[in-house]
């Protein structure tokens, strides 16, 4: 069993992702094996992937946020009434980056000022901002956005790849780099791992978390423009879509620790993987669409059952050691 | 009088690597008070939890009324007459005194509760210890003293024989003290037998027929409290000799590094004290005394309310731990496995995770790898932590070498006034002794200590000078020429000498 908790730990989701691509192609080789569906599930996992840079910036230290969609869809409403109003592409996508991270910061703040958790002020943030998106837009479509617009997520570089795979890319490298090289990344991870710990090391638990929550708003901010870009509209539904749960999930199903304090970006840029792979080739083999969502979530009660086991055997492991 | 209602025999109890009971023969008279004292440390707590059924003992019996047990349960304990306050309560908030009272056992007919009755017996109840109390308030409006009384009536109403209570004054204000004791009076009347744990001796020889030592895990004696005095008392609760050897080191204090006048606030007031270069000051005193109150403020993880903290001279109110650790004012907590370290993190990443921002940056922002190696491997070298590699879990550790990583922390981050607070509890004594010179090793180059520790034996042998804290007050400082354990004890309980 510990043999293949170990092995699990280490490449099992990259395990899950070669067995899942190898299965859909051998069963439908020209539908799912093709360029255009590899593509398309790069480019679908994509806007999941950006978001989930930051979902899991925060997931490390400890922190859930249930307010994503609701603000991915308050930024891209007011970021189309922006480019419809005739701003420039580029003034809008740094306003809407802005937002993402103010927002963020409103999060951070107001959990620290009522010293309550992210968890519960994000679920109040969340139907704040479905509302106030409601309030502004109502439920109709907007589009005609500028054709500099569209070229943000799919302009081909070298005329083949995405602009908005390059994207994820760069955003997955950052957040890397930023988790495991930087010392906001160990304080970070510190955080996550034990709160009162970290405070009595000296650090400052309230301005690291503040920092965090600007740079994973950010990332939202980013997940917005591509949304829009790559669908060239802006609804006020993607209020309720499932982007906060989606990028939970593909983070834990990596290897990300629910709990905080444990987690790599590549483990989470896989899970998101994973999960695209596995619903895209669902539905290419004709799966009921409910029956997918069922096994989504599934899927995550075993990710986290796989996480429960690993933490008891590094408990007891740990225990042992102490004693002796 | 003589007849015993509990006795205790060759009762044993061990954790993996300590005693906690040897082998304690007592036995308590149906009616007294019988009181049971002794440091901290001494096994009264594993001794209670042992009658109430928390914790089950290796060997030896309990015989209650007559009849014996080789292990109790809390249900059984409960349901023969032996009933507990703890220190902590076990109150519902949200719900009323009665209801409190009669918490898991409502009257009513299985579907409703029936808040009349229940009203009415509390009452009852109440009468009989001769208190008047809201019973239909929400207890969480109640101060601590009648909240400690809800959690008298819930023993009455279950018309208990033998009631424990741990330290039932240490939360109280004055008044409320005099009102427990009138309490605890009543009860007596009624024929209740009492074992009372304090600290203060005071209230030892006010109410107490008799009292029980314990010291290291031992009964040590029984003695009627007519027939003794405090000192003898102080005397037979430190007993012993110090056995250990501390290292002996030379002793010549530079300049002031810290200074603390009237620090009031978290618990503590008016405490002034200096520390000196290459200085380790000890802080004595008895469990919630509040010396780690005290710190804390010094090390700004609590907010003092008044007076001054002087840091190298300068004067400056500590905010947070960041700006203490700036300072070069650094803490090894009390909680080694909560506080001190991260258990899922390698001994590397522990090591340089407070020095990260003060030396170990490149352009303020990416951390400096190979420098980072090399301070782990210099402080992995230097504490003589015992692992395979600084890649090791911590949490993989024994507690010695947990402890080690945690001052490893701690050093690594440049800090000049180093504060342990209880740096050796829960380690074995080879451990033990590895962090006695370790702290003299640090002391010679030059760091300054301030070490908080609830061993006689460990505060007495390893500091300069003692400050000894009661209830948030500073009772006294002693030199090194004038320690004496008696001396520590007595101000420690509260008694000017």
């Amino acid at each position: 069993m510990s043999k293949f908790l170990s092995f699990y730990k280490k490449y099992g989701i990259f395990a899950l992702l070669v067995i899942l691509t190898v299965t859909f192609s051998l069963a439908s080789p020209d539908q799912f094996f093709t360029t255009v569906t590899l593509v398309n599930i790069m480019k679908q996992a994509s806007i999941v992937g950006v978001v989930s840079c930051g979902v899991t910036i925060l997931l490390i230290m400890g922190e859930i946020d249930l307010s994503v969609a609701a603000r991915m869809g308050f930024i891209t409403i007011i970021s189309a009434r922006m480019l419809n109003a005739g701003i420039p592409v580029g003034v809008v996508v740094v306003a809407a980056v802005a937002m993402g991270a103010l927002t963020g910061l409103l999060n951070a703040v107001a959990s620290q000022l009522l010293q309550t958790s992210v968890f519960v002020i994000t679920m109040a943030t969340m139907y704040m901002w479905t509302g106030i998106t409601y309030l502004i837009n109502g439920a109709t479509s907007l589009y005609g956005f500028p054709d500099s617009f569209k070229m943000i997520s799919q302009y081909k570089i070298f005329g083949a790849v995405p602009s908005i795979i390059l994207i994820f890319a760069v955003c997955a490298v950052i957040t890397s780099i930023l988790l495991s090289k930087t010392y906001m990344g160990r304080h970070i991870y510190a955080i996550g791992g034990n709160r009162e710990a970290a405070y009595l090391a000296g650090i400052s638990v309230k301005s690291t978390s503040v920092y965090a929550h600007l740079i994973a708003g950010a990332f939202i901010g980013i997940g917005a423009i591509i949304l829009m870009s790559r669908t060239m509209t802006a609804q006020a539904s993607t209020t309720g879509g499932t982007y906060a749960f989606d990028c939970i999930t593909a983070c834990v199903l990596g290897g990300v620790l629910l709990g905080g304090g444990q987690g790599k970006m590549h483990q989470a840029v896989l899970g998101v993987l994973v999960i695209n792979v596995l619903f895209n080739g669902m539905t290419i083999l004709g799966v009921n669409d409910y029956l997918q969502t069922v096994l989504k979530g599934a899927l995550l009660v075993l990710a986290i059952a796989l996480e429960v086991i690993q933490r008891r055997a590094g408990d007891a492991e740990m225990s042992r050691a102490t004693a002796a | 009088m003589s007849e015993n209602i509990l006795e205790i025999k060759s009762l044993r109890k061990t954790y993996p690597g300590v005693v906690a009971l040897k082998n304690v023969d007592m036995s308590i008279r149906k009616g007294e008070i019988h009181a049971l004292v002794g440091e901290n440390g001494a096994g009264k707590s594993t001794l209670i939890k042992s009658i109430t059924g928390a914790v089950v003992p290796n060997e030896g019996t309990i015989t209650f009324e007559g009849k014996s047990y080789t292990h109790l349960t809390p249900k059984l304990s409960s349901s023969i007459g032996i009933g507990v306050i703890y220190q902590e309560f076990n109150l519902v908030p949200a719900l009323t005194v009665s209801e409190n009272v009669f918490l898991g056992n409502y009257s009513g007919n299985g579907v409703f509760v029936d808040s009349k009755d229940m009203n009415e017996k509390t009452e009852e109840a109440l009468k009989r210890i001769g208190v008047e109390l809201p019973v239909s308030m929400p207890v969480w409006k109640l101060s601590v003293g009648h909240q400690q009384i809800v959690e008298i009536l819930r023993s009455l109403v279950k018309d208990i024989k033998f009631l424990i209570m741990d330290e039932p004054t240490a939360p109280l204000t004055t008044n409320e003290v005099e009102q427990l004791i009138n309490i605890v009076t009543a009860l007596k009347e009624q024929g209740i037998t009492i074992l009372y744990i304090s600290h203060r001796l005071e209230e030892v020889f006010r109410i107490c027929d008799r009292v029980t030592v314990m010291r290291d895990g031992e009964y040590i004696t029984t003695m009627n409290v007519a027939e003794t005095n405090m000192k003898e008392l102080i005397s037979s609760m430190v007993g012993r000799e110090l056995t250990r050897t501390f290292p002996d080191r030379e002793k010549s204090h530079g300049k002031e590094v810290l200074k603390v006048e009237n620090l009031t606030g978290n618990g503590v007031q008016n405490i002034s004290f200096t520390l000196h270069e290459g200085e380790v000051l000890g802080f004595a005193g008895l469990l919630g005394c509040g010396r780690t109150e005290t710190i804390q403020m010094i090390f700004g993880a609590a907010k003092k309310t008044g007076g001054k903290i002087y840091v190298f001279g300068k004067e400056t109110d500590v905010v947070n731990t960041k700006q203490a650790m700036f300072l070069g004012v650094g803490l090894i907590p009390e909680d080694r496995k909560r506080q001190g370290v991260f258990l899922r993190m390698t001994i590397g990443w522990n090591t340089t995770l407070s020095a990260l921002k003060k030396k170990l940056l490149i352009s303020k922002i990416f951390v400096d790898k190979k420098k980072e190696k090399g301070i782990v491997s210099e402080y992995f070298t230097k504490l003589r932590v015992k692992a395979p590699s600084a890649e090791q879990l911590v949490g993989n550790l024994s507690g010695g070498n947990q402890q080690k990583v945690a001052i490893a922390k701690v050093l690594a981050a440049d800090v000049d006034i180093m504060i342990f607070d209880e740096p050796t509890r829960g380690i074995d004594v080879g451990a033990k002794q590895e962090i006695y010179n370790l702290i003299h090793e640090l002391v010679d180059e030059g760091k300054s200590v301030l070490l908080i520790s609830s061993e006689m034996e460990e505060v007495m042998g390893m500091s300069d000078r003692i400050v000894v804290l009661y209830e948030g007050e500073l009772m006294g400082e002693l030199q090194r020429k004038d320690f004496d354990q008696e001396r520590i004890l007595t101000l420690a309980s509260g008694i000017q000498s």
